[in-house]
């Protein structure tokens, strides 16, 4: 399969912080992968996805999207990229159609594609009859569903979620990990951070456990679930990986 | 171009939801220069108007005092009570009558206060004639060594200290003037002749004239002062609602997306300053239909801008980018919603009270008048100035609107410059 993501011995460390928050890690991403990149808290999960969207810059080493490296390219990256933080990167006061009509157009789609797109993503979603209503009207869990909106409209080929079904209830949730599957299967590659280890376990084809700044364990689900010959629990190999220690310092 | 328009047309519709901006940007400014002008131009017509009522304890039957109360009530301005429940007016009741606050000025004519002047006079002239003219039967006369007499002037201490001076100065050109006719007719007296010193004619008169009038222009009024200053003071005031609108978009999350799209700070940044800028000029086109249309209909004086317009447009101009520089800067510079509006507000009244908007440079201490050159509200109002009372041509207004735009620019610069700084992390 070909890579889509490459990333080469990427270290960050913040300044004013003695610890290394990514420690020469390096990952490689094939196309058409939903990868779930799983850590306690502090790992380096949230860093590495602001490295690979242009939020940040590492300290050290390099890393590719679709051929292109960031420092030369990062318009066009950022053309092909969808991004889709754990926070409401939402206007309150403008509905949801006005606030995808905006994000739409920064990525340069025309009014009518744009209104297409914007009709069949809120009718997947189920949020056809609140369009027009503001969001500061809405529920969380219809918030997260028009910010994950906003990151696809423009068909992205590589698309970063930080937590995108935290604090949601169970429709919901369901509603965006169907939507999720639907755009993977029209060719999307997925990077999904999250702490929902039985949602990574049913939805991630592969995992990535990050911690200390370093990848422990990266492979296909199947596979990393297999641990001395036997079928373990995503949080179980999680446990194994990372310890029980609490991450309160971080 | 296309993402710009989308940017400033997300920048119109968020503006438009904000109700309580849009009434800091639009109807307070409106609502300010409304009434203050009102106010001011019923103080300045009030001058002539209004009668002052002051209170005069009279100890002194005397000429010299009779003239000063016959003056003082010619004089128009002044209601003189002299007595009180049916009696004379005394020190006692006049100075309870200022400490209730029922009366706010209270003069106290001394007792034999005629005569004393008229003898002084009189030994004065005497003695000097004397000197000139001496005669050999007439010993010079005894000059009195008595201090003068004391005319108190009680004043209410809530008055202000400006007020209270102009009212001792009139009170004292007053009697200056009576004291000069006493001399005058003791002259006479002692000379044995009818003079007419000067006739009633003053020597010299003081005739107040605008710099314009030969250029066909009229004395300033309450409103051409005015308008100027609040127009400043309205532009200025979007630092308010700019500022808070990129501090709700760095703490809403969308600060972050924003900045994962293919579109550059530059491109974001310009439909911003676009967006605010439209708005300012609205603003200054609001001020001056108010002032054109409004106040001649309230029955105030009215404002000529003919053949100013564009000048004045292109001040209103300057100073807005100036107004948004700043917003920008304190809109990046503050983190919380809590730091950048009442930040933005108090600076924005010390720029103005610094800049000369509601008191003239020339009267505040040398410190405060240096501050004052480095006041953008101050270029802009010598702009504004320059055009509508000065009348002077575009190319003088150079100096003010370049010292507006370099604000600008500094204000963008730094804010970017800090922006980059606080995202290397």
């Amino acid at each position: 399969m070909d890579e889509i993501i490459e990333v080469k011995s990427i270290s960050k460390k913040y300044k004013g912080t003695d610890f290394m928050a990514l420690d020469d890690l390096s990952l490689s991403v094939n196309k058409g992968e939903i990868l779930g990149l799983l850590g306690p808290n502090g790992a380096g999960k949230t860093t590495l996805i602001s490295i690979l969207t242009g939020l940040i810059k590492p300290n050290k080493g390099s890393f590719t999207i679709d051929g292109l490296s960031f420092s030369k390219n990062a318009n066009k990256i950022k053309q092909i990229i969808g991004a889709v933080p754990q926070e409401y990167a939402l206007y309150p006061k403008l509905t949801a159609r006005e606030n995808l009509e905006f994000f739409g157009s920064m990525y340069g789609l025309k009014k009518d594609e744009l209104s297409k797109r914007i009709e069949e993503g809120i009718s997947k979603m189920g949020l056809k009859k609140f369009t027009d209503r503001r969001i500061d009207t809405f529920s969380g869990g219809m918030k997260r569903r028009i910010n994950l909106l906003a990151g696809v409209l423009h068909s992205p080929k590589v698309l970063f979620l930080d937590e995108p079904t935290v604090g949601v209830d169970v429709q919901s949730k369901h509603a965006i990990i169907n939507f999720l599957n639907h755009l993977n299967k029209e060719g999307a590659t997925i990077i999904y951070s999250s702490h929902l280890l039985s949602e990574a376990q049913s939805f991630c084809t592969n995992v990535a456990i990050i911690d200390g700044g370093k990848i422990k364990i990266q492979g296909p689900t199947k596979e990393v679930l297999i641990k001395d010959g036997k079928v373990k629990t995503l949080e179980e190999i999680f446990i194994d990986t990372t310890g029980k220690e609490l991450r309160d310092n971080v | 171009m296309f993402k710009i328009f989308h940017a400033i047309l997300k920048e119109l519709r968020l503006l438009k939801r904000d109700i309580v901006g849009f009434a800091i940007i639009f109807l307070m400014p409106v609502v300010l220069i409304i009434t203050i002008t009102s106010i001011q131009n019923s103080v300045e017509e009030g001058q002539n108007n209004i009668q002052l009522p002051i209170l005069l304890a009279n100890n002194d039957d005397g000429e010299l005092s009779r003239n000063i109360i016959s003056d003082l009530k010619g004089n128009g301005n002044y209601q003189i009570v002299t007595s009180f429940d049916n009696q004379k007016l005394t020190e006692e009741q006049g100075r309870s009558l200022i400490k209730s606050g029922d009366y706010k000025i209270l003069i106290v004519n001394p007792e034999a206060f005629s005569a004393f002047i008229d003898e002084q006079t009189n030994k004065q002239v005497e003695n000097l004639l004397s000197q000139v003219m001496p005669s050999e039967d007439q010993a010079a006369p005894i000059v009195s060594e008595e201090k003068a007499k004391e005319v108190k002037i009680y004043f209410d201490p809530a008055l202000r200290e400006s007020f209270t001076s102009n009212i001792k100065r009139s009170i004292e050109g007053m009697v200056s003037e009576l004291e000069k006719n006493t001399i005058y007719k003791s002259f006479e007296k002692e000379l044995g002749a009818n003079i007419d010193f000067f006739g009633s004619e003053k020597l010299i008169k003081f005739t107040e004239t605008s710099i314009n009038l030969d250029k066909g222009g009229m004395k300033p009024n309450a409103v051409e002062h005015n308008l100027p200053s609040w127009t400043l003071f309205a532009i200025f005031f979007i630092v308010i609602p700019l500022s808070i609108n990129l501090v709700k978009e760095k703490n809403q999350g969308t600060y972050i997306r924003l900045r994962t799209l293919p579109i550059s700070k530059f491109q974001l940044m310009m439909s911003k300053i676009i967006v605010y800028l439209v708005v300012c000029m609205i603003q200054f086109f609001l001020m001056l239909l108010v002032a054109i249309y409004l106040f001649p209909a309230m029955g105030l004086p009215h404002l000529n801008i003919d053949g100013k317009l564009f000048n004045m447009s292109i001040v209103a101009l300057f100073a807005g980018l100036a107004a948004i520089g700043f917003g920008v800067l304190i809109g990046t510079i503050a983190k919380t919603h809590e730091q950048a509006a009442p930040f933005g507000a108090t600076s924005v009244v010390i720029l103005a009270a610094v800049g000369g908007l509601w008191f003239p440079v020339f009267a505040m201490p040398e410190s405060m008048q240096m501050m004052a050159k480095i006041s953008p509200m101050n270029w802009g109002l010598e702009g504004f100035y320059d055009v509508l009372l000065r009348d002077v041509e575009l190319l003088a207004l150079v100096p003010n609107l370049l010292l507006l735009l370099t604000f600008f620019i500094i204000n963008i610069t730094i804010a970017v410059a800090y922006e980059k700084k606080t995202n290397q992390v």
